[in-house]
């Protein structure tokens, strides 16, 4: 089949695409052409979208923001290293099973004494026999949904966030390989659940340890690299509307040149909008005008202590040479 | 889905493009597997054919699994994808790495291969040197721009010895001739009737005649000036030789061309070329050939050179046709079709079976072993 002679190449993407950019415009985050392809092939061939990216960059953001522009449940598993299928997929509730079967021996006592008042025999209370006790404690009234499960067996369609897989371990990985592939979980005791709307999947991933090929394999991806100047003055804006524009420069060029002195915990944009929003809450409008008010909120960006000495002794280099500085003709 | 059925007209099909830009990427070690060629293959159906921007983002979310790859896709997509590059190298401190810049006037005509470093030479090519692994690699795969130095090299070397082998048979053809008696005896004179100096009738010498017909379309462009470099070699000692171009139309690139420089060359097929993806009309360009040159440059000895993978836009009856022509007039007609080494026997390409009976040769030169032979096939 040649894809350039198919009726299907006449079928232009513009308008989704369009919308889709609008969508996240709307929720206030600010996109690229490349991300939008991606997001956008992530619902038209239904496959995962790996986003990787220092931290604070704005990769949860992004399935926040689509799980709000197409007006859907977002459902986040957030990875931690240990992690393992019973808090990801599904899990049985021990408590109430233990409960029912408690409950359980203390009807079929009550309904026994009953049945030997009455003169019945015991063969006519089926409900109460030990396959039948086995077959209601393992079906899906004591099944707790656990996020991937919840996202596989939900009716509408879901945005499922997978963050910071790389904190995951490696056997968390293979069991993740069923979901993306197939979007089936199989449970033993039920058989397999296949999803009813297939998700939208994001998984994030910071870079801390190296994910699998397969995995790789069966996602769509996407890097997000710290933005450049102009784009993030528009992150800025975008999520503090009231900033004065000249500080939002400010603080852009600060953190852009921050980025280059080596830092040990680099800040991110998510960084840049937490001081730029202190700053305004303090009511700095010019970081060079009020520098002490400036350096008490600067643990907003800063981290660990190599990284304060640093800052100091960095300080002036910082300061000067505002790109909005620009000498009058 | 079998690639090699979507050249039924010369338009290069887009599934074969993308499989190829997937092998590409494979020797730059990404992860072009068939699922991800699959989706590539849908990115293209849904929104490649009209727009660059949002081919290169699709097949970027597509082909890419790491940080590296999403750093380096851009300029390979731009290499392939666009015509308009040049590559130039830069080393950083990390070592080295190539760099894709773009120019409005140059026309990409190599392919890629980047895989001789010389780290993966030693371990995939055990005891193997750059020149072996270098010359049984396909051209399209060359890419690295010390690599096309280096290939660029062993094509002129090629040459030259083909050259050489050239003036040795003519020497010895010369030697050991007819003896001139009525000179010798007169130079004999001199020593008292001893013959000392015997003189011998000059042979004329009769050079063969070639005539080139270069193809230069966008599926050819890889190999072109390769092949171009090679014939200007080559026939730099055959004076009389003719070479033309052609694309949608015939472009006479002159009598004695070993002389232009190659700079003049891709001038030329930089002028002749039409978008990224443009129609070879080969049997037009032969037609306007038959017409305009075949009584001229034609004569009874007279080698024919096609260079083309007979990829065009009429049918290839109507081709076989105006081969039929310039072939019955020919000493005889070698075609040179690159793609041939990516055909295997069993199936061969249908579009040159009307053809084939017009050829004197039907041969590949798609790397050095290739040439090599063609050369002996020209010079026999």
């Amino acid at each position: 089949m040649d894809y350039a002679t198919t009726d299907k190449a006449l079928d232009l993407p513009g308008k989704d695409r369009a919308q889709l950019a609008g969508s996240l415009k709307q929720q206030g985050y600010v996109t690229d052409p490349s991300l939008i392809s991606s997001l956008y092939l992530l619902e038209k061939l239904g496959k995962p979208l790996l986003v990787e990216g220092e931290a604070g960059v704005g990769k949860t953001e992004i399935a926040k923001c689509l799980a709000k522009a197409q007006g859907r449940k977002l459902i986040r598993l957030q990875c931690y290293e240990g992690l393992d299928a019973q808090h990801a997929l599904y899990d049985w509730d021990y408590q109430r099973q233990l409960l029912a079967i408690q409950m359980s021996g203390q009807m079929s006592g009550q309904m026994s004494g009953q049945q030997q008042f009455r003169g019945e025999s015991a063969e006519q209370t089926p409900s109460t026999s030990i396959p039948d006790i086995k077959q209601a404690l393992y079906s899906e009234d004591y099944l707790l949904k656990r996020p991937l499960f919840a996202a596989i067996a939900s009716e509408e369609p879901v945005v499922l966030l997978i963050d910071e897989i790389d904190r995951a371990d490696q056997e968390f990985e293979a069991l993740l390989l069923e979901v993306l592939s197939d979007f089936q979980i199989s449970i033993p005791e039920l058989g397999t659940f296949t999803a009813r709307s297939r998700p939208s999947v994001i998984l994030t991933s910071n870079g801390i340890r190296d994910l699998s090929d397969a995995l790789r394999r069966r996602c769509l991806y996407h890097y997000i690299d710290y933005p450049p100047s102009d784009k993030e003055q528009k992150i800025i804006r975008s999520r503090l509307p009231g900033i004065d524009e000249n500080l939002a420069k400010q603080v852009v060029s600060y953190v852009q040149k921050l980025r280059t002195v080596g830092m040990r915990k680099t800040p991110g944009v998510a960084e840049s909008i937490d001081w730029a929003s202190a700053l305004m809450a303090i009511g700095v409008v010019d970081l060079r005008a009020e520098p002490e008010l400036t350096d008490s909120t600067l643990s907003c960006l800063v981290k660990t202590r190599n990284d304060l000495e640093l800052l100091k002794r960095e300080q002036a280099a910082l300061y000067g040479n505002e790109p909005d500085e620009e000498p009058q003709q | 889905m079998n690639p090699m059925k979507n050249h039924s007209n010369n338009i290069p099909s887009v599934t074969n493009r993308v499989l190829e830009f997937a092998s590409i990427l494979r020797s730059y070690n990404f992860a072009a597997n068939p699922s991800s060629i699959n989706d590539a293959l849908r990115v293209a159906a849904e929104q490649a054919l009209h727009d660059h921007h949002l081919l290169q983002d699709g097949f970027r979310a597509c082909f890419c699994k790491t940080p590296e790859q999403w750093k380096n896709f851009d300029k390979l997509f731009v290499a392939y994808w666009k015509n308009q590059i040049t590559v130039s190298e830069e080393t950083t401190s990390e070592g080295s790495s190539s760099t894709v810049t773009t120019t409005p006037q140059t026309q990409r005509l190599v392919g890629f291969a980047g895989t001789s470093s010389d780290e993966e030479q030693s371990v995939n090519v055990y005891g193997s040197g750059d020149y072996s692994a270098l010359s049984l690699a396909d051209f399209r795969f060359v890419f690295n721009p010390a690599e096309k130095q280096l290939i660029d090299q062993y094509v002129d070397e090629l040459a030259q010895r083909c050259r050489r082998r050239y003036v040795r048979k003519t020497r010895i053809a010369n030697s050991g001739v007819r003896v001139a008696l009525p000179q010798s005896i007169k130079r004999s004179l001199q020593y008292q009737g001893a013959v000392f100096q015997l003189k011998f009738h000059a042979r004329k010498k009769k050079l063969p005649s070639f005539v080139l017909l270069l193809d230069i379309s966008q599926s050819m462009d890889i190999y072109a000036r390769l092949f171009l470099r090679f014939t200007r070699k080559l026939l730099s000692v055959f004076e009389s030789s003719h070479a033309f171009a052609f694309n949608i139309e015939l472009i006479d690139l002159g009598r004695g061309f070993h002389s232009l420089e190659e700079s003049d060359f891709e001038h030329t097929i930089n002028t002749a070329s039409q978008g990224w993806i443009g129609g070879t009309r080969i049997s037009r360009s032969f037609e306007t050939f038959n017409q305009c040159h075949l009584n001229n440059l034609v004569k009874s000895h007279t080698t024919i050179l096609v260079f083309s993978d007979g990829c065009d836009t009429a049918s290839p009856n109507d081709l076989a046709e105006q081969v039929r022509i310039f072939a019955n007039r020919a000493r005889r007609v070698i075609w040179v079709n690159p793609l041939l080494g990516r055909i295997s026997d069993d199936h061969p390409d249908p579009r040159m079976q009307p053809i084939k009976p017009y050829l004197t040769h039907y041969m590949s030169s798609h790397n050095l072993p290739s040439l090599l032979k063609l050369n002996k096939v020209l010079l026999s």
